[in-house]
C-alpha cells in the first residue's frame, strides 16, 4: 500500500451567508491551488466533492470550473462525516496505485438539507438533532453525573478556542454563566450547547510518497483510518457511548500502530457539548464517565489539545466542509503554523468525524 | 406510502416480521433485514418500557422500546417519566412524519 500525504489544504471562513454551493466550493479550490507549491490543473488525477447540497454532478463542475480534467470526478455524501469518508476515498485511489494526486473539496450551505434524515422514522416526530443530543445528554447525567456546568466548559473553551480561528463564524468568547443562561431549547440542552450550521468550504490536497515533496516540505502522513457504521436510525444505539466511534477508533490505532495516550492534538465532533464529552471517553483518551472534569480541567489550563480550532461549536457546522475542515486543522498544527492556537511540539493528531446521531463514525490519525 | 404509513395514519401502530425466520425488521421495511424474506404486518404489542426522556417546553417526549427491539420516540402524557417506566401507544398518527404519545401502564 502507499503511503499517502496531506500536501496541502485551506479553510474558507464560515458564515451565514446565502452563497451557491458552486461559488464555496470554487473558492476553496482556488485557495489551495493559490497556497500550494508548484500545484498545476494537470497534476490532479482525482476531484472528489463532499456536500449533502441536492445539486448534481458537482464534481465535474468544480473540476471544469477549476480549468481540471481528472481521471477520476465524483460526489461523496454521508450526511456529516462526508468530509472524511471523501478523504478516505482519496486515500484509497492514492494507497492502491490509481492516482498520485487527489483535490478534495467539500462545502455546505446553511440551509443544508442533510441536517434531519427523513428515512429514520424511529425519531418520530422528533427529528431534529437536538432531540436524539438530549437523549445521550440525559443517559450521560443519569449513568455519570454529568452535570449543566461541565457541558457549559465544552462550549466555553471551543468558542474561547475559536477566537484564534480566522475561518470561525462565532468568535465571540462566552462565560460559563452565559452558556449556562443560554436559551433552553430542551430540559437538557441550550442554545449554546450547539454547533450551529452555516455556509463554509474546505480542501484537502492527498498526495502519494512519489510526489509528495513537489507540492510541500512538510508532508503530513495518513497514518490509521477506520470506519464504522452501526445502523442509519438512532434509537436501536446504547445512549451513553457512541459504538461506531469505538470501533473506529481500535481500527485507526491499530493501522497507525499507536495508542489514545500518544495522540498530541484532536479535532473532534462536538456537534453538541455531549458529543466531546462521549467522543473523548470513546476514543479512549480519557477514562469512561470522567470526560466532565477532564475538559474543565483543560478549559482551566487552557489547553488546546482537544479542538483547537474551536470545533463545530466555535466555528461552525458546515456539514460537508466540516470534516475536511478538522483535516487542514491537524495538518496545520502537525506543520506548526496554527500561530495563535498551536498545540506546541505537537507530532501525532487524531480527526474523529460522525453522522447521524452518531451511528458512523470516521477516526484518523495523522502524523508529521 | 409504505404499509406502516398507511396503518399509522388510520391510527395502527404495526411492525413488520419475517414470514421465514420470524425475525422483527426496525425501522419497517417490507423486506426482512436477517434472511431478505417477505414481511407481514401485525400490530404492536404492549406494554413498552421508557428508555431515555426529555422534555420542550413544558411537555415530555421520550423514547420507548416494545417487544424488546422496537424503539420508538414519542411524546410522554406522565409529568414524570423515568427509564424502566411501562407505558401504552395511547394514540398515533401520520402526517408526513410519525407521531406516538404514550402513556403510563
Amino acid at each position: 500500500m502507499n503511503a499517502v500525504a496531506v500536501a496541502g489544504h485551506c479553510t474558507t471562513k464560515f458564515s451565514a451567508g446565502d452563497i451557491k454551493i458552486e461559488s464555496l466550493l470554487f473558492s476553496a479550490a482556488k485557495s489551495l491551488f493559490e497556497q500550494t507549491q508548484n500545484l498545476t490543473q494537470k497534476d490532479i488525477d482525482v476531484v472528489l466533492v463532499s456536500t449533502n447540497d441536492n445539486k448534481k454532478y458537482l464534481a465535474p463542475i468544480i473540476s471544469e470550473m477549476s480549468g481540471i480534467s481528472p481521471k477520476i470526478s465524483h460526489n461523496i455524501e454521508s450526511m456529516c462525516n462526508s468530509g472524511t469518508n471523501s478523504i478516505v476515498s482519496a486515500f484509497s485511489y492514492i494507497s492502491s496505485g490509481l492516482a498520485d494526486v487527489a483535490l478534495v473539496v467539500g462545502a455546505e450551505r446553511f440551509d443544508s438539507p442533510g441536517q434531519v434524515l427523513e428515512w429514520d422514522l424511529s425519531r418520530g416526530e422528533f427529528r431534529h438533532p437536538v432531540f436524539w443530543a438530549s437523549m445521550f445528554t440525559k443517559a450521560h447525567k443519569r449513568k455519570f453525573g454529568t452535570t449543566e456546568e461541565q457541558l457549559a466548559y465544552v462550549s466555553a473553551k471551543n468558542h474561547r478556542n475559536a477566537q484564534d480561528n480566522p475561518s470561525a463564524y462565532d468568535s465571540k468568547k462566552y462565560t460559563i454563566e452565559e452558556i449556562m443562561n443560554s436559551k433552553k431549547l430542551t430540559d437538557d440542552l441550550r442554545l449554546l450547547d450547539c454547533s450551529r450550521p452555516c455556509s463554509g468550504s474546505a480542501a484537502v490536497l492527498l498526495v502519494s510518497e512519489k510526489v509528495a515533496r513537489k507540492f510541500t516540505d512538510s508532508p503530513v502522513w495518513i497514518r490509521g483510518i477506520g470506519q464504522k457504521t452501526t445502523s442509519a436510525s438512532f434509537t436501536r444505539n446504547d445512549l451513553t457511548r457512541i459504538e461506531s466511534t469505538i470501533d473506529a477508533s481500535v481500527q485507526a490505532y491499530s493501522m497507525a500502530k499507536t495508542a489514545p495516550d500518544k495522540i498530541d492534538v484532536a479535532e473532534v465532533h462536538d456537534a453538541f457539548t455531549i458529543c466531546e464529552m462521549m467522543i473523548l471517553e470513546d476514543l479512549g483518551i480519557v477514562q469512561k464517565g470522567h470526560a466532565g472534569k477532564y475538559i474543565v480541567d483543560m478549559y482551566n489550563t487552557e489547553s488546546r489539545k482537544i479542538n483547537p480550532r474551536g470545533g463545530l461549536i466555535g466555528s461552525g457546522h458546515p456539514l460537508g466542509a466540516t470534516g475536511i475542515a478538522q483535516v487542514a486543522e491537524i495538518a496545520t498544527q502537525l506543520q506548526a503554523n496554527a500561530a495563535g492556537r498551536q498545540v506546541e511540539g505537537a507530532k501525532l493528531g487524531l480527526v474523529q468525524n460522525m453522522s447521524a446521531a452518531a451511528t458512523s463514525s470516521t477516526v484518523l490519525i495523522l502524523e508529521s | 406510502m409504505s404499509a406502516f404509513e398507511t396503518e399509522l395514519k388510520r391510527g395502527r401502530f404495526v411492525v413488520c416480521q419475517c414470514t421465514n425466520c420470524d425475525k422483527i425488521t426496525w425501522p419497517p421495511n417490507d423486506f426482512c433485514s436477517s434472511c431478505f424474506g417477505s414481511n407481514s404486518w401485525r400490530d404492536v404489542q404492549s406494554p413498552g418500557i421508557i428508555i431515555e426522556c426529555s422534555g420542550k417546553d413544558g411537555n415530555k417526549f421520550c423514547i420507548a422500546e416494545f417487544e424488546g427491539i422496537i424503539r420508538i420516540m414519542g411524546a410522554v402524557s406522565s409529568p414524570d417519566p423515568k427509564p424502566g417506566q411501562k407505558v401504552r401507544i395511547a394514540k398515533c398518527s401520520f402526517d408526513k412524519e410519525p407521531r406516538f404519545t404514550f402513556s403510563a401502564d
